[in-house]
């Protein structure tokens, strides 16, 4: 299998193993009282993200109830502009990057292990670290209201209104930089769940065994990795004109404006399909439980899925219709948009054909399918009216598109999500909720829903713009506007009552017992609750339904049902590693036991951007350092890497953590490349953008000097080739050798980013956009030098104090693999300072 | 399986690089430098067009072969959902490259 | 104090008076027809779905996910585009408006290469002429949009985006910027009269030059409190005080029917109140309230400024 395979060493000392007299069930035990913020397991932190997340749906649900009691009569004195600007903005905010993400991430990381036959996700510090880096992020924007500065500018945020000129102050700042920390959560979990689901699947479950949501929480992880980086790198730059004077928007100094608009979108389309994808393959997956047959249409749906992924990265500019695109840009995104409607249909048509197979049971969770039907339906064939340009230019940013993206995110997030917790209450409270409130709850809010924003269609039809803080008597709004409020107040009836439910049933519900709705996938092999580890041993699996297909299963007590790692002769939390396309295990997955790191390292996190906003800016440096501390805490453990140990299936026996390009922790850098990737092209089409918008300014921005441009290509051209033989050396073992080529690595790094800013040197950012954007270019890839700097050393360090054994090449892996995306880009750079700027 | 799961992508992949292209080459043309003429912008775009809907032309039937190999093989039976998959995306991935096509075969300028 | 916009002119889409509203309007109903066809049928379904029990074949995908569809899309685009195509022809002898967005309100001038007729916050249209609005922006983004008449248009900073539109029937209509801009953003709204095209040079041939003359002694006075308390920084009234461009034009502000960019109807009590405390009547407004002004030097200069007609 690898080099290491061949040499089986018995353990390496270094290693931490488990209290030998622990118990299998004891060194999975979450630790007690206020230590369970060290835990890591995706349980503990997948309930977090699924708490925290509803407590934000209910703090945003609140302001829109205070926006529709404004509404509700024209020229009502109830919120004054300024209030209800910061109470719709903050609505939008909290809901899309507070909520509905978080909200899926935690539904994926908390279902994934359980549903793929792992005992915890692959990197389930990560996840840790991912969700302190969202709760901080959302106190900081949260904790704007106590400063009685909460941003006041939408959501979408758009320049000029959000540039210090005009919203002076610190709400926008807020904003920017509270969403950029809880973004981090985003991206990570994206890596998280590409690894996860690829790398970590039981003994036997290829692709297209996979059950279908893990395709489409794949499929989502892609879209997450690709569609952040632009709004990012845009919130980043955004900051950087409101704090440094950079005029990247500025139309004087050849930004502009609706560059951001383009950054923005780029994000926020493929944003709602990052919503709505989850949502749909939940319901892909309770829908199959209750017809009683499995999903009609497997390979198509998943097609659909992909497709989806992509196309929705198409679409960005039909929010942009009004700008003032040439017709020909306006024609491409009409068709492209309405594009959507095939594999969207592809996939409403697998669920209707799903549903013929069989007698549906008409339970709570098939009622929120039922809804998520109608209103999802009807909010697609809006969609597909707001693709017509002529229509667009009347209903966009009318009160016709608030109705069409509540449809479509409520319809497509909110009600499956609703039928999703009542489906898998019981694992986190071993009880039933109740069928008569939760049908109550399902009206409530389906009626309260509908009645709310199906007027809204008509409001919009009457001309009425979004974002009003009020509207005036008897131009045929009052009425309307009236009916939504009262939808508005029906719908948040249902959903307090389901808290009261929830509430209820902790106390009152039915036990669940095993399998209660007869499902199909592997998380209801225990009666809910499943203890911590998931899988006492990891089951083979020959079937996508292996509840319904494979008896042995729900046979007799589901500790004792056959499979792989049951022994645990290092006392270590570990699962099986997998090849990521056939399933074929190749690895057993050391997994972490509880740690502090992770919050160290967001707390340091957090620590640089709350002191950014406070204008401490010495004071960050306190901040990179602790985090420095947790990262490098948290990286620096020896392993057992190459360590063979027996499966106790057919006699197979596998390296920990093999140095494989298949590993969990390839592809997670693999991941972390593509989202470097995805930012440096955003870097790259603001670039072009204002290349090809604002030729005047171009050719008003200096030179960047060619000598240390060579220079920095040159450098760029070392690091890969002194990663290699780093990597050689250390594969035969000669470990000091190798140590002074990973400081050679570091050293060539540095060169080629002291050469980027020589390169840059005469040309002033603070004088066009044209040169600020080669100035984050030139940023950016120093910044991923210096991680390669970083990483470098610490390389080298861990051989030469004796961490690493011989034969443990895997870190040498991923540093090179690093280093040549890292390459690529530095010298796409530094041929871009070379070429682009003389074309003009 | 590996081979199913390219042929799945490779499509998709395609539609994404043409619509960047078409997207570009639009802009190209449109913006303030006009860096090429209705007309080469046409000639441009039915070349870049023709290719990869041939590409994914050949992946469709491929695919579509693929499948009726696994009908009749009942050892093939766990790629058939992948079978299916790579062949539905190739028929999305080839009519959204035509549709991209759209607005400049009927269009014969920037404003129409 | 009444507020005046209720009795301004239709701000909906479904009651076209212009050539790009129409097109939506028939767009508008043609699709709202066909795809709630779609949606009934869709759900006919699902419901005949629920009660069958039987085995479901691949054509249904085909025919649902893709054929329907994709006929559904290629119609639309067919009639979205020559529709647009329609909306956005340009015309040589279009009358030109300039039209600038301010946080907020409107900058108005017609035929700014001619007789450059400046005025504010009332749009006044030809019927049935083609008009190329040419859109700017002061400070942040507004967007221009009289949906009776045509479908809205960015008014970005550093830009000049172009709206063709031909108003097709006399009237009065609303209109209201429709990109959010600040506090002042729902207060943001502007009149639209359309006039038959004689009617519309008339008007046009009295609304430019220089500004009436103070006829009676209280106007005299009027125009010199609007000298003196330092209004002339800000506002331009044509013979009286020229250049400056930061607040609305004031030569014929007693002509327009609403005061406050659409806000309220226009009077000299209204016109006191504004000047007294602009920003009471109007919350984001830029222009400071005139306390310090004394009784009679506002009942002056508000009488002043309703007379310039």
């Amino acid at each position: 299998m690898t080099q290491t395979a061949n040499r089986t060493p018995a353990a390496y000392d270094r290693a931490p193993s488990g209290a030998h007299d622990a118990t299998f069930e004891q060194f999975w035990q979450p630790p007690p009282g206020l230590r369970v913020l060290s835990s890591v397991s995706h349980r503990v932190v997948g309930k977090r993200f699924l708490i925290t997340g509803f407590v934000f749906f209910l703090i945003a649900g609140v302001l829109a109830l205070l926006v529709r009691t404004q509404l509700i009569v024209p020229e009502n004195t109830f919120l004054d502009s300024e209030t209800y600007n910061q109470i719709f903005t903050m609505h939008g905010t909290i809901m899309m990057f507070l909520f509905a993400i978080p909200m899926l991430e935690g539904f994926g990381i908390y279902l994934i292990p359980m549903m793929v036959g792992a005992r915890d996700l692959v990197f389930p510090r990560i996840g840790s670290f991912g969700y302190f880096c969202y709760l901080f992020g959302g106190i900081i924007v949260l904790s704007s209201f106590l400063f009685d500065a909460a941003p006041d500018s939408g959501w979408f945020m758009y320049v000029p209104l959000t540039t210090s000129a005009h919203t002076p102050g610190m709400s926008a700042d807020f904003w920017l930089i509270g969403i950029t920390l809880a973004e981090v959560a985003s991206v990570t979990a994206a890596v998280e769940i590409i690894a996860a689901i690829l790398c970590s699947r039981a003994p036997g479950m290829s692709l297209s065994q996979m059950p279908i949501l893990m395709w489409y929480l794949l499929v989502t992880a892609f879209m997450i990795a690709l569609a952040f980086p632009p709004l990012i790198f845009g919130t980043v730059i955004l900051e950087a004109e409101r704090l440094l004077g950079l005029p990247f928007f500025d139309p004087e100094f050849g930004g502009d404006p609706v560059l951001w608009q383009h950054l923005f979108w780029l994000f926020g389309h493929p944003e709602v399909y990052i919503i709505f994808l989850p949502a749909a393959g939940m319901v892909a997956t309770m829908l199959p439980v209750f017809v009683g047959k499995p999903l009609f249409g497997y390979g198509f749906a998943v097609a659909a899925v992909v497709s989806m992924g992509f196309l929705s990265f198409g679409l960005w500019a039909h929010h942009m219709f009004a700008t003032g695109l040439p017709n020909m840009s306006l024609t491409l995104f009409s068709a492209a948009s309405t594009m959507v409607a095939i594999p969207t249909g592809v996939q409403i048509f697998c669920f209707v054909a799903t549903l013929t197979q069989g007698r549906p049971r008409l339970t709570v969770p098939m009622h929120f399918i039922l809804g998520f039907l109608f209103i999802f339906v009807l909010g697609g064939l809006t969609g597909v009216m707001l693709a017509s340009v002529p229509f667009n230019l009347q209903a966009h940013d009318s009160y016709f598109v608030v109705a069409h993206l509540h449809y479509v995110l409520i319809g497509g997030f909110v009600f499956p999500m609703f039928g999703a917790l009542y489906y898998w209450v019981p694992h986190f409270t071993g009880r039933m909720m109740s069928e008569t409130l939760g049908k109550w709850v399902f009206w409530l809010m389906f009626l309260g829903f509908n009645l709310a924003f199906f007027m809204m269609h008509l409001t919009g039809m009457r001309g009425m713009p979004r974002r009003v803080a009020t509207y005036p008597e008897g131009i045929g709004w009052d009425r309307l506007n009236m009916l939504s409020s009262i939808g508005a107040y029906i719908l948040a009836a249902g959903i307090a009552l389901f808290i009261v439910d929830f509430f209820r049933h902790r106390w009152v519900g039915r036990p669940a017992g095993r399998n209660p709705w007869g499902a199909a996938t592997l998380e209801w092999l225990y009666p809910p609750r499943s203890p911590g580890y998931n899988f006492r041993a990891i089951p083979i699996i020959h079937s996508r339904e292996p509840l319904w297909d494979q008896p042995e299963l729900s046979r007799g007590d589901p500790a004792g049902i056959d499979g792989a790692l049951r022994a645990y002769p290092d006392h270590r939390r570990e699962t099986i590693g997998c090849d990521p396309v056939s399933g074929a295990p190749i690895q057993i997955l050391r997994l972490p036991h509880p740690t502090w790191f992770p919050l160290v390292f967001a707390l340091g996190l957090t620590m640089i951007f709350a002191l950014t906003l406070a204008g401490l800016y010495p004071w960050t440096m306190a901040g990179a350092v602790i985090a420095l501390i947790g990262l490098t805490g948290w990286i620096w453990e020896p392993s057992d890497s190459g360590v063979i140990r027996q499966t106790g299936v057919a006699g197979l026996a596998l390296p920990v953590n093999a140095v494989d390009r298949r590993s969990h922790l390839y592809v997670g850098t693999a991941g972390a490349l593509l989202i470097s990737f995805a930012l440096y092209a955003s870097i790259l089409f603001a670039g072009l953008y204002l290349w090809n918008t604002r030729p005047l300014a171009v050719a008003q921005t200096a030179l960047p000097e060619a000598m240390p441009a060579i220079a920095a290509l040159a450098g760029a051209c070392a690091t890969p080739i002194l990663a290699w033989f780093a990597r050689r050396l250390a594969g035969v073992s000669r470990l000091v050798g190798a140590a002074l080529l990973d400081l050679g690595c570091a050293l060539a790094a540095i060169g080629a980013a002291f050469a980027v800013g020589l390169a840059l040197a005469p040309v002033d950012p603070w004088a066009t956009a044209f040169g600020a954007v080669g100035w984050a270019l030139g940023v950016f890839v120093v910044l991923n030098l210096a991680v390669v700097v970083y990483w470098a050393l610490f390389n080298a360090l861990r051989k030469l104090a004796g961490a690493v054994r011989p034969g443990q090449t895997l870190p040498d892996l991923l540093l090179a693999s690093f280093v040549n995306g890292t390459a690529l880009m530095v010298a796409g750079a530094a041929v871009l300072f070379l070429v682009l700027g003389r074309m003009a | 399986m590996t081979r199913l799961v390219i042929w799945t992508v490779c499509p998709i992949l395609l539609w994404a690089v043409h619509f960047g292209v078409v997207f570009a080459l639009i802009s190209a043309t449109c913006g303030p430098r006009a860096l090429m003429t209705p007309e080469i912008l046409r000639a441009t775009v039915s070349l870049v067009t023709v290719f990869p809907a041939l590409g994914v032309l050949a992946l469709l039937v491929a695919a579509a072969r693929r499948r009726g190999r696994i009908v009749a093989d009942t050892a093939l039976a766990p790629e058939a959902s992948l079978a299916a998959t790579a062949y539905w995306t190739a028929t999305i991935s080839l009519l959204a490259i035509l549709l991209n096509a759209v607005p400049v075969a009927v269009l014969s300028s920037c404003s129409g | 104090m009444d507020s005046a916009l209720g009795i301004f002119g239709s701000q909906s889409w479904l009651r076209p008076a212009g050539i790009g509203a129409a097109s939506a309007h028939d767009l508008t109903v043609a699709m709202a027809i066909g795809l709630g066809v779609v949606f009934v049928v869709v759900m006919a379904l699902i419901a005949l779905a629920w009660r069958a029990d039987t085995a479901p074949r691949g054509w249904w995908i085909w025919s649902g996910g893709v054929i329907v569809p994709l006929g559904a899309i290629l119609l639309i685009l067919l009639g979205s585009t020559m529709a647009l195509l329609a909306m956005t022809r340009a015309h040589d002898d279009a009358l030109v408006i300039d039209v600038t967005g301010h946080q907020f309100w409107w900058d108005i001038v017609y035929d700014p290469e001619g007789a450059a007729v400046r005025d504010a916050n009332e749009l006044v249209l030809p019927k049935d002429r083609p008009v190329t609005l040419r859109l700017h922006a002061e400070d942040v983004i507004h967007s221009f949009w009289v949906p009776s008449i045509s479908g809205k248009m960015d008014m970005v900073p550093g830009r000049t985006n172009i709206l063709t539109l031909t108003a097709t029937r006399t009237g009065l209509f609303r209109g209201q910027c429709a990109e959010f801009c600040g506090v002042g953003h729902p207060r943001m709204a502007f009149e639209v009269r359309v006039l038959d095209p004689g009617a519309f040079d008339d008007w046009l041939e009295q609304t430019g030059g220089e500004a009436r003359k103070a006829a009676r002694p209280d106007l005299q006075d009027g125009r010199e409190v609007f000298e003196t308390a330092g209004c002339a920084a800000c506002h331009e009234i044509r013979g009286v005080a020229e250049g400056a461009r930061m607040g609305p034009d004031l030569t014929r502000i007693g002509a327009r029917r609403s005061l406050g960019a659409g806000m309220w109807r226009m009077s000299q009590g209204a016109l006191a109140g504004w000047i007294a405390d602009a920003r009471a009547m109007k919350p984001g407004a830029q222009m400071p309230g005139y306390t310090q002004l004394s009784g009679p030097d506002l009942r002056a200069v508000s009488a002043y400024l309703a007379s310039l007609k």
